[in-house]
C-alpha cells in the first residue's frame, strides 16, 4: 500500500487571489487517521487557468491543486479535504 | 571613475516623542548628470523644525542643481527662512554635497558637524576655506561662516553628513558627559567601515551609525538624529526577469539573459519561473515557511537569488517605495525581500515579457491585477527618483 500522498498547491497569481493561498493549510482540516499520509507542496504555477477550455471564462475555474497528480478545480479547503479524503480511502480499498 | 557607482541613502530617526523628524536628507539628480545631497537640520524638534529644515534643505539644493553660486543661494536660504516665534531666529543648518560626473565634489556646510571624508580606510582632512555672509533680518548676532570645500572623488571614498543629534548623542550620561563627540565618531565610522569585510553600504553604514547614537541615548534619542552617506563603489548588478516572452521561440534567449548575467537574479513570476527552470533543468521549490495572506510565498531555483509571484508581489514593491513611510508591518513576505534586494543593488535591470495572461484579465477577479509593463515602469521610476539607482528595462 502506497504511504503518501502527494498535494501540489498553485501559488501563481490567478490561483492566489482566487483565494488559492488558504490551500496551504489544507492539512489542518483532514482527520487525523490521513494527516500523516499527507505531503503538501507549492508550485509557482500549474498553468491550468491558461489551459482552461474556450467556453468557459479565462481563470475562472481558479484555485487549482493537484491530488496524486488529478486536479482540483475551484479548490477551497473542504473541496481540497474531501478530494485528499476520497483518495485516501480509494488507496486503501 | 569609470565603473564606479555613486550610492546615496540617508538614515534618521526623530527625537522620542516627535512624530516628525526636525532633519531632513534630500538628493536629486541634475539632468547634467550632477547629484546633489543636503542635510538640514531645524531649530527644535518636531514639525516646526521639520519645515524649517525642509525649507532649507530644498531651496538649497534646487539653487545649486540650478547652478546658482553658493553665495547667492546661502543669502537667499538665510533670509527665506520664517523666524522662531519662541526663539526670535530663523535658523536651519546644512550641509551640501554637489556631486559632478566625473567625481569632483564641492562640500557647503553651515553649522552642522563637520563631515567625514573616508578615503581607503583613512579619514582625510579637505582644506576648508570660509564664507562669511550676514545673517537675514531678526536672525542671531554675528556673521554666519560657510565652510567651503572641493575634492576629486576616487573609487572607493565615502563621505558621512550627519546632524548634531549624532555628536551629542549620549551626553549627560556618565561614559560619555559632554555627548558622543566629533572625534569618537569619526573613529566609530573608520572602525566600521574597516571590519566589515565586504564593503559596507551607504545604506548599511548611515543605519549602523543612527543606531549607535541611539544607543548612547539609551534608546530615547534626545533630539532627531540624521545620518546621510555617499559611497562610489563599483556597481552591484541585479537582474529582475518578469513574465514569459512574447514567443515561446524567445524562452531560450531569455534564459540565456538569465544565467549569463554578472550580479544577482531574481525571477518574478510564476510562469517565468517554470519556462527557466525548464530551459536550465532546475528545480523548483516553494517555500512554505513564508506563508503570508497577501503574496504568494516565494519559491528557490538553483541560479536564482529570489524567485517570487510576478504582479501581485512587484505591484506591492511599487507601492512600499512610492510610500514615504517604512512599512511597519513586520512581516516580511517576499515583496519585502525583494525590495530589499533592489535597494541593495545599484544597477537594476529589468527583462519584462510581454505575453498576456488570458487569467489575468477575467473582470471578475477579486483584486485589480495590473498590467505588467505599467507596474515594471513605476518602480523604475520611484528607484530612480527617490533611491537614485540606475534601472535598465527591457522587453522580451
Amino acid at each position: 500500500m502506497r504511504t503518501e500522498i502527494k498535494v501540489v498547491i498553485c501559488a501563481g497569481t490567478a490561483c492566489h487571489v482566487m483565494g488559492g493561498s488558504e490551500l496551504f493549510l489544507v492539512k489542518d482540516r483532514l482527520d487525523e487517521s490521513i494527516r500523516g499520509l499527507v505531503s503538501i507542496e507549492g508550485i509557482p504555477c500549474l498553468d491550468l487557468c491558461r489551459r482552461s477550455a474556450p467556453d468557459r471564462r479565462p481563470g475562472g475555474s481558479a484555485p487549482y491543486a493537484l491530488v496524486d497528480g488529478v486536479p482540483v478545480e475551484r479548490a477551497d479547503l473542504d473541496s481540497l479535504a474531501a478530494a485528499i479524503t476520497a483518495r485516501a480511502i480509494e488507496l486503501e480499498g | 571613475m569609470k565603473d564606479t557607482f555613486l550610492e546615496i541613502s540617508h538614515h534618521q530617526t526623530s527625537k522620542l516623542g516627535q512624530s516628525a523628524p526636525g532633519d531632513v536628507f534630500q538628493s536629486i539628480k541634475c539632468d547634467d548628470g550632477r547629484v546633489v545631497s543636503v542635510l538640514s537640520d531645524g531649530l527644535g524638534s518636531g514639525i516646526k523644525a521639520g519645515v524649517l529644515a525642509t525649507l532649507t534643505a530644498t531651496m538649497a539644493a534646487r539653487c545649486v542643481a540650478a547652478d546658482i553660486p553658493l553665495r547667492r543661494v546661502a543669502e537667499f536660504v538665510m533670509r527665506s527662512l520664517p523666524v522662531c516665534s519662541e526663539r526670535k531666529i530663523s535658523y536651519a543648518t546644512f550641509s551640501l554635497i554637489d556631486v559632478a560626473p566625473g567625481g569632483r565634489v564641492r562640500v557647503v556646510e553651515y553649522d552642522n558637524p563637520p563631515y567625514v571624508l573616508l578615503r581607503a580606510g583613512t579619514l582625510m582632512e579637505p582644506l576648508k576655506s570660509e564664507l562669511r555672509l550676514p545673517r537675514g533680518k531678526g536672525g542671531a548676532k554675528g556673521d554666519a561662516v560657510l565652510r567651503l570645500s572641493s575634492f576629486v572623488a576616487k573609487p572607493g571614498d565615502r563621505i558621512v553628513l550627519y546632524s548634531d543629534g549624532v555628536t551629542q548623542s549620549g551626553m549627560g550620561t556618565k561614559s560619555y558627559p559632554l555627548g558622543w563627540g566629533d572625534v569618537a565618531v569619526q573613529d566609530y565610522v573608520r572602525d566600521l567601515v574597516a571590519s566589515s569585510t565586504e564593503g559596507l553600504s551607504a545604506r548599511e553604514l548611515a543605519k549602523s551609525l543612527v543606531r549607535e547614537a541611539v544607543t548612547k541615548d539609551g534608546w530615547a534619542p534626545k533630539d532627531d538624529i540624521t545620518c546621510g552617506v555617499a559611497y562610489w563603489r563599483h556597481p552591484r548588478r541585479l537582474l529582475v526577469l518578469t513574465g514569459p516572452p512574447v514567443s515561446r521561440e524567445r524562452d531560450k534567449e531569455m534564459t540565456r539573459v538569465f544565467a549569463s548575467f554578472d550580479g544577482r537574479r531574481v525571477i518574478a513570476g510564476g510562469t517565468t519561473a517554470n519556462i527557466v527552470a525548464r530551459e536550465t533543468g532546475g528545480k523548483i521549490s516553494v517555500d512554505l515557511k513564508d506563508l503570508d495572506p497577501e503574496i504568494p510565498p516565494s519559491s528557490s531555483l538553483p541560479g536564482a537569488d529570489l524567485v517570487t509571484e510576478g504582479i501581485l508581489t512587484l505591484a506591492r514593491v511599487a507601492s512600499l517605495l512610492e510610500s514615504d513611510q517604512d512599512d511597519p508591518s513586520p512581516r516580511r513576505n517576499a515583496a519585502h525581500r525583494l525590495l530589499e534586494l533592489m535597494l541593495d543593488s545599484d544597477v537594476i535591470q529589468f527583462v519584462v515579457g510581454t505575453r498576456i495572461n488570458e487569467a489575468h484579465q477575467d473582470p471578475t477577479m477579486p483584486v485589480e491585477l495590473e498590467i505588467r509593463r505599467n507596474v515594471v515602469k513605476r518602480i523604475a521610476a520611484a528607484l530612480e527618483a527617490k533611491h537614485l539607482k540606475e534601472t535598465r528595462v527591457s522587453y522580451i
